[in-house]
């Protein structure tokens, strides 16, 4: 597989984020999409701090992995991958099969919508082109989602791991502000 | 007394000639979903259907048409063995899969019959069936019946996103991955048995006649002819 020039992919701050939801909303409105798909979801997580229980909040959409498990397995090649690491789906080749839902380890992809084909996030490729922000980037209030190259966030010492995100070897491009405590997950 | 014996019931036939056509159409309709070295067949396909709708799809119309005729002959395979079963439910006791003698040492005697017949070319104490024929027999069985239940259920996967969540997906196109492996490893060696010179008998029976020569069968299958004496 042809590596990217470079590899865009999300910043997120959980010590911030305050689980409103916007950018799912955001990322709803801007694609018009069905009642049940949401792209972009926030996931409620529980944990420990300073012997208080509290809610912390992981928003997650697709992660435009380095390797994508969705593009390997695609028997139609509806996958590709641009020079800035977005991964897109052509939707016209589509035959709906769910290969790549069932590889996605992050249920980012479904097959939901009423013509039955895969959709999932495509960092609003379309509004980058012309020098605008992803959907759910503008739309979250308090900016604990941004839009970063992966190897500057690495460098600036961003990391990999957050509360409730599953590692996996497919390379996902999202990153996470180090935490401000340390907490105890309780699920 | 007749010089033949019935080996096959014409249902028998019919249905094994049937199976062979739709087991055909569904391994070359289903290897393109297999893995991505067999998209020539999509390919192939595709580019008149592509040509004809204009889409210029020639992989995903490929793809599109040979699901159709992949679910189209799955279906139709699982509605002929379910007759069949059906139709064999009255002689089950009496059907040649099941062992003559059962445990352990049977077994390897029945290795030893097959070492007999098929490499010191000498005649077997076989019934209608030998150890491998019918050991066979059952893989094809169970493989076939869990690619049919899988196949279904990925079926009705496909018309309704949210009829199984992917994970429980994911293990049921590997169980109709894994057995569509193994039943393709014996059909392979079922293939390979059936066209040997050896076996000219029997192949005639299932393809032409149904029957075969009595003195031949006494040779060759002594506990076959003992139970039509």
């Amino acid at each position: 597989m042809k590596m990217p020039k470079s590899q865009k992919g999300f910043l997120f701050d959980q010590n911030f984020c305050i689980g409103c939801k916007a950018c799912e909303v955001a990322c709803q409105v801007y694609h018009q999409q069905e009642d049940m798909i949401d792209w972009r979801h926030v996931d409620t997580f529980l944990i420990r701090e300073n012997n208080m229980e509290k809610e912390v909040y992981l928003s997650q959409a697709c992660h435009h992995c380095q390797e994508p498990a969705c593009m390997s397995v695609c028997p139609t090649n509806a996958y590709t991958k641009r020079d800035d690491g977005i991964v897109i789906l052509d939707r016209d080749k589509c035959i709906g099969c769910g290969y790549c839902m069932e590889s996605c380890q992050y249920g980012a992809i479904t097959l939901q919508g009423n013509d039955k084909k895969a959709q999932k996030c495509n960092m609003c490729a379309e509004k980058q082109d012309i020098g605008e922000l992803p959907a759910c980037i503008a739309g979250c209030p308090v900016k604990a989602l941004r839009l970063v190259d992966i190897v500057v966030a690495d460098e600036a010492g961003m990391v990999k791991s957050a509360v409730g995100f599953k590692q996996s070897s497919l390379k996902p491009s999202i990153r996470f502000y180090p935490k401000f405590r340390s907490a105890t997950f309780l699920g | 007394m007749s010089n033949t014996v019935k080996a096959y019931h014409p249902l028998e036939m019919s249905f094994h000639k049937n199976m062979l056509r739709f087991v055909i159409l569904l391994i070359i309709s289903g290897l393109p979903f297999f893995s991505k070295m067999f998209s020539f067949i999509a390919y192939g396909v595709g580019y008149p259907i592509s040509e004809f709708l204009g889409n210029g799809q020639p992989l995903s119309s490929g793809l599109a048409f040979l699901r159709v005729i992949h679910w189209s002959s799955g279906f139709l395979l699982a509605v002929i063995s379910v007759v069949f079963l059906f139709a064999m439910l009255s002689k089950i006791n009496r059907l040649s899969i099941w062992p003559d003698v059962w445990g352990v040492d049977a077994i390897f005697d029945g290795i030893k019959q097959m070492r007999l017949h098929y490499l010191e070319k000498k005649s077997g104490n076989f019934g209608k069936m030998n150890l491998g024929q019918k050991a066979s027999a059952w893989v094809m069985f169970f493989t076939m019946v869990l690619l049919i239940i899988s196949g279904v259920l990925l079926v009705l996967r496909n018309i309704d996103g949210s009829f199984l969540p992917s994970d429980i997906s994911l293990f049921l196109r590997n169980i109709h991955t894994v057995s569509f492996i193994v039943l393709f490893c014996v059909l392979m060696v079922h293939v390979f048995f059936a066209l040997l010179p050896s076996n000219i008998h029997a192949y005639k029976a299932m393809f032409q006649t149904g029957e075969m020569d009595r003195e031949y069968v006494k040779e060759h299958h002594p506990l076959w002819y003992n139970k039509l004496k």
